[in-house]
């Protein structure tokens, strides 16, 4: 019997009101805690955010209608204008090489070796170090005068660089450094590569598919939903980019680093401009929903699922 | 036949009514007291209802300290009053999000730029009439910090708490090993110029080779704190008027020359450690390790610098700043303090404030671990314990520097200001941009501000 057939045939005969309602009841208590706190937390700050976003609020003063005005400062704003133009750019680079280093690392953990869980251990280290000292710890990497970075470049004859004081190259480092945070997603890659069927592979050998041919056609399409997982959640969090560049170089120099969320940050904390924060805060939500959307929408062509959602056949 | 709930008539009842419910919790704030109307003290609770206060500023160990004396100290007069400390970081964020929630401080520190920003915005009571009922005009303030900097639109928000203009302060055991001369006590001597620091600062210098100089001349702070002085003094300007600025006037040949001569501390004659070297080693540690001779910095490194092995290392001293082409500046920095403007208890903070400011507890900080500063008044500053571990000309120094004082424009968007600005002239500081890019870019972004955005 089709799925179809079987919600047809439960359709025509349903099962009391009274037991119906009791369940659906006894579900909705049960999810109630973060039904709440989701409509508290998050739906309500929400909405008072967007309410906001035509207010001038100083925080410490009653708020004032203006209407579009923040929407209007938005336009010409040549700060919001950068940091839009320095979150797509941390966000085109970051996020391929992100996952093209996480894939490369769970290829090579992917190896039964002796020390192979050594190896697994040393690249996730990045992800469960503290934030702020991690931080602190790249920025003296790439001090200009006592990093690493420098003595490298310096061994290799390449005069040395100004790195995160340099507004050319303060973003590829800040690229580098989320690259070097591949722990997470390497894991699941990982978890994703060791659930790709050996039969696969074994009947794609058979049939005289090489190496290259088998990563391409049988182990990338099953670990294609991984993929699109990580792309989702990369660029989520890519848009989000906030401590790294707060820490190291507080937006400089001369608002280089300054990200989309920074800089909501310092008007809406700094310079109380709340609405101007919020209309930011929204403008960010809406980018990132259709980015995802989209991502969703063009998954359809590239993403294997083993398991047929549509239709139950 | 009775009704089935469905699940999506469920979802929509309940995100209505929450949504509702979250809309109708977010009230508009209770109005603060206004800038333009007067304040009007609460009436005053019984003498013996006990009362909770809470104190804040941006206090290091040794300051907390010496706020916990004043407390005690205040707590035998007013035994029905309670004071808790909160320390609160320099950058106010902490106390606006604090206060906008209800549970801020009743008196906290005010820095000399920020009363514009505090009071435009409603949050901290008007002292005038707390003032006059207290006699005020009688007490022999330190001026013109009182009445110029704590001030704004005629009516006084804060008591100043720290009177400290901005100086050098200098090793003199490496000026002794060069043959140097140390500066004049006296910010009168006609040869104390931009010029003589410089040359006194190239002499201090000692480098072999590129990269990092094994000492350091000369240090002043990237940050308008360190570097403002200066442009005053070569006769620049942040805006036309300090007290109602109306226009930004910053791009100017004076301020081309004071960034200029500043830009080529670093870039051309190496006397103060570049933007990298004070990455690793910022100015503070130079100086405590010997290998920094002057610093343009202000008293609130005094209790740090007086700690014993400090001392023992470097015994330092203080002198004034130079004279530039136009003049003879310092920076005014130090602390007010304010009331809150939601305080339930204006008149027991008003008690709180004048103690710690013009009363028995600002004798607290005449030691050297917690003095940063002048305190507000006169009959304060010649109290005969204060300054005592400084030698003569530091004294003079520290108690004339309010002569020579000069401060940043009281615009409420100020802080903004600065942050920009400060972003716009950074890659100067490296030597990726132009004086003159810098100077329009800074100005550019303040007009932006100042254009009421």
């Amino acid at each position: 019997m089709t799925t179809t057939a079987i919600a047809r045939a439960g359709r025509r005969a349903p099962r009391k009101g009274g037991l119906l309602r009791l369940e659906a009841i006894q579900g909705y208590l049960l999810i109630s805690p973060w039904l709440i706190g989701f409509f508290v937390w998050t739906v309500g700050p929400m909405l008072f955010s967007a309410v906001m976003s035509f207010m001038d609020w100083q925080v410490l003063s009653p708020p004032k209608w203006t209407g579009l005005r923040n929407l209007e400062f938005m336009l010409r704003d040549q700060v919001f204008v950068k940091s839009l133009y320095n979150t797509a750019y941390y966000t085109v680079f970051s996020v391929p090489l992100r996952l093209l280093s996480a894939i490369v690392a769970a290829l090579l953990l992917n190896q039964a070796t002796r020390v192979m869980h050594l190896y697994r251990t040393f690249l996730y280290m990045p992800t469960v170090i503290p934030t702020v000292a991690s931080v602190l710890m790249w920025v003296w990497i790439f001090n200009p005068t006592f990093g690493l970075a420098n003595i490298a470049l310096r061994a290799l004859g390449i005069p040395p660089q100004m790195w995160m004081l340099d507004a050319n190259l303060v973003k590829p480092v800040f690229v580098f450094i989320e690259v070097a945070h591949i722990g997470t997603a390497m894991v699941l890659f990982l978890a994703a590569l060791q659930g790709v069927p050996k039969s696969l592979k074994e009947a794609a050998m058979i049939d005289g598919a090489n190496s290259r041919r088998q990563f391409w056609h049988v182990v990338v399409p099953m670990i294609s939903p991984v993929i699109l997982f990580n792309l989702i959640m990369g660029i989520i969090s890519s848009f989000q980019v906030f401590t790294l560049s707060y820490l190291a170089t507080n937006g400089g120099p001369n608002y280089a680093s300054t990200f989309l969320v920074l800089y909501l940050y310092k008007n809406a904390f700094e310079f109380l401009k709340m609405g101007y924060a919020c209309v930011q805060a929204w403008i960010l939500f809406i980018i990132v929903l259709v980015l995802t959307i989209t991502q969703l929408q063009l998954s359809r062509r590239w993403v294997y699922y083993e398991v047929d959602l549509v239709g139950g056949k | 036949m009775s009704q089935v709930l469905s699940r999506r008539r469920l979802l929509r009842l309940s995100g209505v009514a929450l949504a509702g419910a979250a809309l109708a919790a977010c009230q508009p704030m209770p109005a603060q007291q206004p800038v333009d109307q007067p304040a009007t003290a609460a009436p005053a609770p019984a003498q013996a209802e006990k009362v909770e206060l809470r104190i804040a500023g941006w206090y290091d160990k040794g300051t907390q300290a010496a706020v916990e004396k004043q407390i005690e100290l205040f707590a035998a007069d007013f035994p029905n009053i309670q004071v808790s400390v909160i320390t609160t970081p320099f950058d106010p964020q902490k106390t606006v999000v604090m206060l906008a929630s209800g549970a801020g401080p009743d008196v906290f520190w005010v820095n000399n730029d920020q009363v514009s920003f505090w009071a435009e915005r409603g949050a901290v009571y008007r002292l005038d009439d707390l003032m006059q009922s207290d006699d005020f005009g009688q007490l022999d303030f330190i001026e013109p910090v009182q009445q110029d900097i704590y001030t704004y639109k005629g009516h006084t928000y804060s008591i100043v708490e720290s009177v400290a203009g901005m100086h050098l302060i200098v090793n003199p055991l490496l000026f002794e090993e060069a043959g140097v001369e140390l500066p004049p006590h006296d910010f009168r001597d006609p040869d104390w110029t931009v010029d003589s620091l410089l040359e006194k600062a190239i002499a201090l210098t000692k480098r072999s080779g590129d990269g990092p100089a094994e000492q350091y001349g000369l240090n002043v702070s990237t940050g308008w704190w360190g570097n403002a002085s200066f442009i005053w003094s070569f006769g620049g300007e942040f805006m036309n008027d300090s007290e109602n600025p109306t226009q930004i006037t910053f791009d100017s040949p004076e301020t081309i020359d004071a960034m200029t001569w500043l830009s080529d501390l670093r870039l051309k004659h190496g006397v103060v450690s570049t933007v990298a070297d004070e990455q690793t080693l910022p100015s503070s540690a130079q100086f405590t390790s010997g290998k920094l001779a002057m610093q343009v910095t202000g008293a609130w490194m005094w209790p740090y610098y007086s700690e014993p092995e400090i001392k023992a290392r470097v015994p330092w001293q203080i002198f004034p700043l130079p004279r530039a082409a136009k003049g003879q500046y310092c920076q005014l920095a130090g602390n007010s303090y304010a009331i809150a403007a939601r305080t339930k208890y204006p008149e027991q903070a008003w008690e709180l404030l004048k103690h710690v400011t013009v009363g028995e507890g600002a004798k607290t900080n005449f030691t050297p671990e917690y003095c940063k500063g002048l305190p507000a008044t006169w009959t304060l500053a010649k109290d005969e314990r204060l300054l005592t571990w400084f030698d003569e000309g530091s004294k003079q120094t520290a108690m004339e520097a309010h002569l020579m004082g000069h401060w940043f424009p009281k615009h409420p968007n100020w802080i903004e200001m600065a942050f920009r600005a400060t972003q716009a002239v950074q890659e100067l500081w490296v030597g990726n941009m132009t004086v003159q890019e810098a100077v329009s870019g800074a100005q550019a972004v303040m007009e932006g501000v100042l254009a009421g955005q």
